[in-house]
């Protein structure tokens, strides 16, 4: 893929991921096709200050963990009252991180 | 998720879940039902019941053979109290034997849940849950 194509998708999406993988994101873009850009745009990544608000306001009911695909440990969260409230607060540090993790593992799928 | 951290946060939970299970009923027996701690966020945040508030107090029930009472605080309990027995069995097997078949399960029952209209059921079963939850709390 073109450089200028693959700096155009890092500044606009840089937000998205873990800072130390966006060599690695930079990279991979650059040795995947060009045919691959249309759909690499069309990836769902999860904005990590809307996860944060999220898990701020519906974290109790594990509907962070449900939003960023994480089915089951949303129910195990829903069941216990959020982890007898711990796991809820434990989440409001976690989920940006989480979500960056999860949107890196999605650009990887669409990848390869 | 990986295989080696969920089996840790699941176990982690089942303990922490016991303990607070044996921790409610040293306490049950002690004192009146109506003195056990609420640890619920919403609660202590809004004033009403949020949709598991109660569990604790039907796993209870249910290790002291009341089924009735313990279907009246929450129906989730039935739910909890079984997960809480079999969950770490399963991943102790697990472990022991190599296995991953609960990961396996794990994974195929995420797929099940996603299903539209086994979200929507769900869905509407937990929110059935929290307003029969709300109507015992403010009746």
């Amino acid at each position: 893929m073109e450089q200028q194509k693959v700096d155009i998708y890092i500044a606009t999406n840089s937000k998205y991921f873990e800072s130390h993988l966006i060599p690695q994101i930079s990279d991979m873009l650059s040795r995947a096709d060009d045919s691959k850009f249309l759909m690499i745009q069309t990836v769902s990544l999860k904005d990590p200050t809307s996860m944060l608000l999220i898990s701020l306001f519906g974290g109790h009911f594990g509907i962070d963990r449900f939003i960023i695909g994480d089915t089951g440990l949303g129910v195990g969260k829903l069941l216990t009252c959020g982890g007898l409230g711990i796991w809820t607060i434990v989440d409001w540090f976690m989920i940006m991180g989480r979500a960056r993790e999860l949107n890196y593992a999605n650009l990887q799928k669409m990848l390869y | 998720m990986q295989k080696k951290w969920l089996y840790l946060l699941i176990l982690a939970c089942c303990m922490t879940g016991g303990i607070w299970v044996a921790c409610n009923s040293i306490n049950y027996a002690s004192a009146s039902s109506h003195n056990m701690v609420s640890v619920c966020l919403f609660k202590a945040a809004t004033g009403l019941p949020c949709p598991s508030c109660g569990s604790t107090k039907s796993v209870v029930d249910i290790t002291r053979m009341h089924f009735a009472d313990a279907l009246y605080a929450n129906p989730i309990g039935f739910i909890v109290a079984i997960l809480l027995v079999i969950l770490p069995f399963w991943i102790v097997a697990d472990l022991a034997t190599h296995k991953q078949s609960f990961y396996n399960f794990y994974n195929a029952a995420e797929l099940i849940i996603r299903k539209r209209w086994v979200a929507i059921s769900l869905i509407l079963l937990v929110a059935a849950n929290w307003a029969w939850n709300i109507y015992k709390y403010t009746s």
